[in-house]
């Protein structure tokens, strides 16, 4: 009787955690964050935007109080999307894992 | 190929959606609207070059005036299931796919108080018909 693989809901977590991993996407994370400033928005009023990008270990975050404006938009704001374009302008490939 | 005027046609085909278009319309506040925006159309690394592209589209569902939450959810359900028609023939592209459509609930913290908003976002990969 042939074995049925069970898929780990939980692997991409798990792998995250390995110190390989880590050392990866910590090297990466600069390289992203870069290109998150490169395709930020300019000559708006997110002008600080850029400047709160940092890349963080293994993460690349904004500080900047209205980031969820610039990244998804709102009435008066086309989504921006620097996050999400970046990862792409960096040469990866983006994959929403995000929970709804 | 322009996939965000495309899908725009598709979605306006249906008049039970409401306002439709790529900007935030003049009116607001009368009726449930979208708003589609082109993230990134990116060539297929597995298709010929300058073919196949998978373009990532986020799709804005906002309640009208009344601000009504389930409203905004009942669109962003309906949008979706008629994205997931969308594969075929459409004025000389073929849409092969609409894949990773992810439904989140973001209100729009401009509109005061926050208009109730759920975020569609969806790959649609489309080639050429000939």
């Amino acid at each position: 009787m042939a074995d049925v693989f069970i898929p780990n809901p939980a692997m991409i977590a798990e792998l995250k955690e390995l110190e390989g991993i880590k050392l990866v996407m910590a090297a990466v994370a600069p390289i992203v964050a870069d290109a998150v400033r490169e395709v930020a928005p300019r000559g708006t009023g997110h002008h600080h935007y850029a400047d709160s990008i940092q890349a963080v270990d293994s993460t690349v975050e904004s500080t900047y109080a209205f980031s969820h404006i610039v990244e998804f938009g709102s009435i008066n704001n086309p989504p921006y999307a620097p996050l999400r374009r970046g990862v792409i302008a960096a040469g990866l490939r983006f994959e929403d894992d995000s929970a709804p | 190929m322009d996939l965000e005027a495309i899908t725009c046609s598709w979605l306006q085909s249906v008049s039970a959606l409401g306002q439709v278009g790529t900007r935030t319309p003049a009116d607001t506040d009368s009726a449930p609207w979208t708003c589609i925006t082109l993230l990134n159309d990116i060539p297929k690394a597995s298709s010929s070059a300058l073919w196949a592209v998978d373009a990532y589209l986020q799709l804005d569902l906002y309640a009208a005036g009344d601000n009504n939450q389930a409203q905004a959810r009942d669109l962003a359900d309906a949008v979706r299931a008629r994205l997931a028609a969308m594969p075929g023939l459409h004025a000389g592209i073929v849409v092969s796919a609409v894949t990773d459509m992810r439904i989140r609930r973001l209100p729009d913290t401009e509109l005061v108080p926050a208009r109730e908003r759920y975020i569609l976002t969806a790959t649609v990969t489309a080639h050429p018909a000939a």
